[in-house]
């Protein structure tokens, strides 16, 4: 299956608990091509998960569109939702083991995990599953006797036992040695281009977000940033708002007015009013 | 798909699943075995035991003449057993015999016997003399006889047939003695081991004779056939009990249509009655045993699969993560702990089957054959289904969580303490099931489940008040700086299975309780009722010729009554009479089985003879008596219509009468002097003869009428002197000290007296022709007596003494407690009062006896050597042992063995209970212990806090518990059938008090059991609290 691409426009999700409710996403649009590598950054607790989460469908949004390939998330039933993990969405959630059953083999989580699977749909072999993550020879061992990030292969292996169109991981590299770490990050990649499949990863390593050819900084619910190739973008949202960097807020706190000028070359000029009266 | 690698990677859990299941399996399958089996065995005991009445004894009557048809042949009888029963029925023990008056040649034929043959009898008899009979006319005799009559080998008998015409001559070839008189065999018709010469009422006797079948044909001797059988024990089972019933209750009518002339004596139908109520007995005590075990185990199951889903979560959300649906999700999770959940129910059936060969070998004495009734699969099935209902349930209320629930590592708890809707559910439906329970009128099976409910309920409710109170406790004792009991306490308002445990710890200790209870009072009622219908420890019976030689007899032997009470009991010849139950009210206050809670002290004392006045002695072979008349007037008496009646003539005479009572042999004489004329003023001085050389007591005085001058007189006899040649004048006493004798049915005179003359006595006549008395006041003139509730009584009311005449009894309203023995239409009366009143016995009436203590039946032998000195041979007839035995082989008593199975199963749910708790929430309680250390609280602190945490409530609960078994006790225990119905109530009240011995028993043994099992719990738990605990996965 070829990779499918994600729209969300406006996306809201707010957890309710007794008390208070807190917005977890504040109206996040975000654009992703079929068969792009995408990683999400951003602090603790800024949405990242919750993001993940919305799009492998195991929250529904509060609101705003959420677009997984055909698949409008937002009004799907719970059935759908199962079809469309059990055939398109592959997820790797935090904490290898937490995708695993402990006690089958690699091969056989491999095919449990295909086990709901649509019966028209053309599955790849176990073997073939494992033969992508490298994990071949250790197809028939018990989990207790792999590496950690032999772990993390094979739960990555579990999140495309379907080749499925979107792989979303949240944090794969995560608790691995620099070793480990490279190799599940070039699974990953090999499944990228391999099977063409659509990946949405979470992490918090810069190293990784460094060999990322796309990441997505959310802060605050929000699209902070973009970066492509190494370099760090603002991005426009939708309703013409424009999140600062970080080095460029603490220069304008909160409540500042400030000018927005464009220059002839296309340069945009932002200028604090006050700064202005007081020269 | 890969249930086999998930069974294998949670053995642990499979196997408490299985093993619970298995619990329910074996209480549902033993149940119904259990029960059956039960009835099999009471049914086989009873055949067995009762094997006399159980028999069906056929006996066809000779022809009524001569000549009119030769005697039906006992074989003949065997067509009254149908087809289908032969093979339930011993083969049938035929016999002929007869009646007879026989004695030795050239001798007067006046001893009766029997003349028997019996099929196969000479293997039953050893012959100390001579042989078997081999030829008609041949006989052999007992060896009594020949002590008796000298009829020993070689001695020629003549005898004829009683009650008919012909006879014979029959020779002595030998003398027997039984092998076993009450053997089987002989069905109650073999030899009586006695013979005796006649005596004044009674003829002489020897035992019986036995000869060949060929001896009947020799002569007309009129011999009746018989046919014995019955049914054999373990062969003739519960379910041929009906048909066997309804044949036996035909055989007369199919006799007489088969022109038999038989009769069928058997006592079988009322034995089979007594059977089905037994049975009845087993099929409501054991389901409402084994369905609350099993109902408790249902609970535990849930419970266990509760905590089992839960640590599934992982895998639920792993298979929901992979777009499986939650239908199929919980369809796997359904399957792999179905199977367990399956698996062990239905080894239930081996481990029933197993239970029930052991209870069988053990309790049961192999008395019930080895059955597969339908109930055991069909009970099977139902705790299949109830389980895997559990099951689905279970999977169901986590598999229907959203994936993001599933996720987290501990499942989310609800905020506050608000009760669940499923505990809510259950409190609700326990309590209307209690309320069910208390208004229904008993009926149904709901009264029965009382101590479960009410322990649910409860149980439930004071696990939620519990949560707050620790909190409250928590932060008390945290101000106090108890900072143990804080964490404790702590941890016991935040963990919300800590309501799960209270609850069971709760219902479990209801049940133990509630089985110990129902095991203790049924046990005391059968002693009770035991002790009531002996009397007392043991029972001796004797004849004696009268009160005299029995009173003299007992005081030699044990003249303080350290072993034994006396006890005279009269019968009526009316079934529907009051019988007379004569005691010693002092011993037997401490022999008799709870002799001293009869009466109360005042109902003793007023049974008790008069004291106080001095008998009046005499000890002469005459009597007499100076008396005067005073002025005499006629009197007519009223007709009936209150007419006048027709003039008579002046009375003429009065007769001075006198009761005198022989201290020789307690008997009561008449004694009647001469007619004294009616000369007002003239002194008379009369004489007659007595029998009292022996030395009589005078009773009564009375004025009596010749038959020839009854008309009606009125006037006074003053007695100036009554005596006996050598003492002239006995003291008579006050006027006061004698009492008329009531006197029945309309106006027949009176009589009572003044004072004086001096020394003498005047009597006040009313005399209209009948006999009347005044009586001294040793004796009352009405027997004061108590007499059992259910037998009216007013003032004609009458009971038979020791002669078998009426004695009119006044009732003393103060009966406490049943009549031992005689529970029925009885009055007790006081022997010495009896034995005052004097009468000569009726042996066909009056039973001897002497009621025993333990000390007396362990001096049996002093007692009945005693008694065979006095010329008396006593038997031991019943003893209260024996019938606490036979009570504790009823089906009442056979299915409440139960409860110690009960017990144990109670208490091993709750340790299960407990373990799996800790199992399932060891890791954080050991985290959070952990945690707390890290925060500089010392590890003795934290043991003290892990060990209490449960103990505090699991300790409550236990005493919880406990009281709820005691109050379900007290409203289930009447429902319980302890004793098999009868048409009538038994007038001993069942004692369904509590015992609180038992119940104290068990509760300090359940709170042992139980809280030593927490603090075993907790201090492990603290031994895990390391801090490396507090880096691993929650999950």
């Amino acid at each position: 299956m070829s990779g499918l691409a994600i729209s969300t426009s406006g996306l809201v999700h707010i957890y309710r608990s007794q008390g208070h409710d807190v917005a977890a996403l504040s109206g996040i649009g975000i654009s992703v091509r079929p068969g792009e590598l995408v990683g999400l950054l951003g602090p603790s607790g800024a949405g990242k998960s919750t993001l993940l989460q919305l799009c492998g469908g195991l929250l529904t949004p509060s609101a705003g569109r959420l677009q997984i390939g055909e698949h409008n998330v937002a009004t799907m039933t719970e059935a759908e939702l199962d079809r469309m993990r059990a055939g398109d969405v592959g997820i790797v959630l935090q904490g290898a083991a937490r995708n695993l059953v402990p006690y089958l083999t690699p091969e056989d989580n491999v095919r449990y995990a295909q086990g709901a699977a649509p019966r028209d749909r053309t599955l790849p072999s176990p073997a073939e599953v494992l033969e992508l993550v490298g994990l071949s020879n250790q197809a028939r061992t018990p989990l207790g006797s792999l590496t950690p990030g032999q772990i993390q292969l094979c739960a990555v292996a579990v999140g495309i036992a379907t080749f499925p169109g979107l792989l979303l991981a949240d944090e794969p590299t995560s608790q691995l040695d620099h070793h480990a770490r490279d190799e599940v990050l070039a699974a990953i990649s090999t499944i990228n281009a391999t099977t063409g499949t659509t990946v949405l990863l979470i992490t918090h390593d810069p190293e990784v977000a460094e060999v990322l050819p796309r990441t997505i900084t959310i802060r605050d619910g929000r699209i902070a940033s973009e970066g492509r190739a190494g370099e760090e973008f603002a991005v426009v949202a939708t309703d013409g708002s424009l999140p600062l960097p970080p080095h460029v807020a603490e220069l304008l706190p909160p409540g500042t007015l400030v000018r927005v000028t464009t220059a002839d070359n296309g340069d945009v000029r932002l200028t604090p009013v006050e700064q202005e009266g007081q020269a | 798909m890969f249930l086999r690698r998930a069974l294998s990677y949670r053995r642990s859990q499979a196997l408490v699943l299985a093993g619970v299941s298995l619990l329910i399996g074996t209480c549902a399958t033993f149940a119904p075995w259990f029960s059956r089996a039960v009835e099999q065995t009471v049914t086989t005991e009873t055949l067995s035991n009762q094997y006399l009445s159980a028999s069906w004894q056929v006996e066809a009557k000779p022809p009524n003449s001569v000549g009119a048809s030769t005697p039906k042949q006992p074989e003949d009888l065997t067509q009254l057993i149908p087809a289908d029963l032969k093979p339930l029925f011993t083969p049938p023990a035929y016999g002929l015999s007869v009646d007879v008056l026989w004695g030795l040649r050239g001798r007067d034929r006046e001893i009766s016997t029997k003349v028997i043959w019996r099929d196969g009898y000479c293997a039953q008899l050893v012959i100390v003399q001579g042989r078997c009979p081999q030829a008609a006319g041949e006989v052999v005799a007992s060896i009594v006889d020949e002590k008796s009559y000298d009829a020993k080998p070689g001695a020629v008998l003549d005898a004829t047939s009683d009650n008919y015409a012909g006879g014979g001559s029959l020779k002595v070839v030998g003398l027997y003695r039984p092998v076993d008189q009450n053997a089987p065999y002989w069905f109650g018709r073999g030899p009586i081991g006695r013979s005796g010469p006649a005596t004044a009422k009674t003829p002489a006797t020897s035992d019986y004779l036995l000869t060949v079948r060929e001896t009947f044909n020799t002569g007309v001797w009129g011999y009746r056939s018989t046919m014995d059988t019955r049914p054999i024990p373990g062969v003739a089972t519960a379910d041929h009990l009906e048909r066997i019933k309804a044949v036996t209750n035909q055989v007369d009518g199919n006799a007489a249509e088969q022109e038999l002339e038989a009769q069928n004596s058997t006592g079988l139908d009322g034995l089979i009655d007594t059977i089905q109520a037994e049975r009845k007995q087993a099929t409501t005590i054991i389901p409402l045993v084994m369905v609350q075990v099993a109902l408790f185990g249902v609970v535990v199951l849930a419970l266990a699969l509760g905590a089992v889903v839960d640590q599934r979560r992982p895998e639920v959300a792993v298979a929901r993560l992979r777009g499986s649906s939650a239908r199929r999700t919980g369809r796997s999770l359904f399957i792999e702990l179905g199977a367990a959940v399956l698996i062990g129910t239905l080894a239930g059936i081996v481990t029933g089957f197993g239970l029930l060969m052991i209870v069988r070998a053990t309790w049961l004495n192999d008395g019930a054959p080895l059955e597969f009734p339908w109930t055991v699969p069909a009970a099977l099935a139902v705790a299949a289904v109830v389980g895997l209902a559990v099951v689905a349930w279970s999977v169901r209320a986590v598999v229907r969580q959203p994936i993001s629930t599933l996720l987290r590592r501990v499942a989310p708890r609800r905020r506050g303490r608000a009760i669940g809707m499923i505990d809510l559910s259950i409190i609700v439906l326990a309590s209307a099931g209690l309320v069910a329970a208390l208004t229904g009128g008993g009926r149904g099976p709901l009264p029965v489940l009382t101590p479960t409910l009410l322990a649910l309920a409860v149980g439930l409710t004071f696990a939620h008040l519990l949560l707050p109170a620790a909190g409250l406790v928590s932060r008390q004792a945290l101000g106090n700086g108890r900072v143990g009991l804080a964490l404790g306490a702590l941890q016991v308002s935040r963990r919300p299975a800590v309501t799960r445990i209270v609850a069971v710890v709760a219902v479990a200790t209801a049940l133990v309780s509630f089985a110990g209870q129902a095991s203790s009072v049924a046990g005391h009622n059968r002693e009770v009722r035991a002790g009531y219908e002996t009397g007392a420890d043991g029972i001796l019976l004797m004849k004696f010729l009268d009160l005299g030689d029995f009173t003299r007899a007992i005081d030699k032997i044990d003249p303080d009554r350290h072993w034994f009470t006396p006890v005279v009991f009269g019968r009526p010849p009316s079934p529907d009479a009051l019988r007379t139950l004569m005691i010693e009210p002092d011993s037997f206050q401490r022999i008799a089985f709870r002799g001293d809670q009869l009466t109360d002290a005042e109902g003793f004392q007023q049974l008790k003879a008069p004291t106080g006045l001095g008998p009046i002695d005499l000890r002469s072979d005459r009597l007499q008596v100076t008396a005067t008349p005073g002025k005499m007037t006629p009197v007519l008496p009223r007709s009936a219509s209150g007419e006048a009646p027709p003039p008579q003539p002046p009375a003429k005479s009065v007769i001075i009468e006198a009761n005198v009572v022989s201290l020789r042999n307690g008997a009561r004489y008449l004694v009647r002097f001469d007619p004294m004329p009616l000369v007002t003023g003239k002194t008379f001085i009369l004489s007659t003869s007595i029998d009292c050389l022996g030395g009589c007591r005078l009773l009564r005085l009375g004025i009596g009428r010749d038959v020839n001058d009854s008309s009606g007189v009125r006037g006074e006899i003053a007695i100036s002197k009554l005596g006996t040649p050598r003492q002239p004048s006995l003291a008579l006493g006050k006027a006061a000290d004698w009492k008329p004798i009531p006197q029945l049915g309309g106006d027949l005179g009176s009589l009572a007296t003044k004072d004086g003359p001096a020394g003498g006595l005047t009597l006040d006549v009313t005399s209209l022709s009948a006999e009347q008395f005044v009586q001294y006041g040793t004796v009352p003139p009405t027997m004061p007596a108590l007499v059992t509730p259910e037998y009216s009584v007013d003032e004609s009311t009458s009971t038979p003494g020791v002669d078998g005449g009426a004695m009119l009894i006044q009732k003393i309203d103060r009966l406490r407690g049943p009549a031992n023995r005689y529970s029925e239409k009885t009055a007790v009366v006081d022997l010495e009062t009896v034995r005052r009143l004097g009468g000569s016995l009726d042996s066909g009436s009056t039973d001897f006896q002497l009621w025993l203590n333990a000390d007396g039946l362990a001096n049996l032998d002093k007692i009945t050597k005693g008694l065979a000195d006095a010329g008396v041979t006593a038997s031991l007839v019943d003893k209260q042992s024996d019938r606490t035995d036979s009570y504790g082989r009823s089906a009442s008593s056979l299915a409440l063995q139960l409860t110690p199975v009960v017990g144990v199963a109670g208490w091993s749910l709750a340790i299960i209970v407990l373990l799996l708790m800790v199992v399932t929430s060891w890791r954080s309680r050991a985290q959070d212990y952990a945690s707390l250390r890290l925060t500089g609280v010392p590890v003795g602190t934290t043991g003290r806090a892990a060990r209490w945490e449960q103990t505090g409530p699991v300790a409550l609960a236990t005493l919880l518990g406990t009281a709820c078994g005691i109050v379900g006790a007290q409203i289930a225990l009447p429902l319980i059938p302890l004793f098999a119905e009868t048409l009538q109530a038994s007038p001993i009240p069942l004692e369904l008090s509590t015992n609180w011995t038992v119940a104290l028993v068990l509760w300090l043994i359940g709170t042992l059991v139980l809280t030593t099992t927490t603090l075993l719990l907790g201090t492990g738990v603290n031994r895990r609290a390391q801090y490396t605990r507090i880096r691993e996965e929650l999950s």
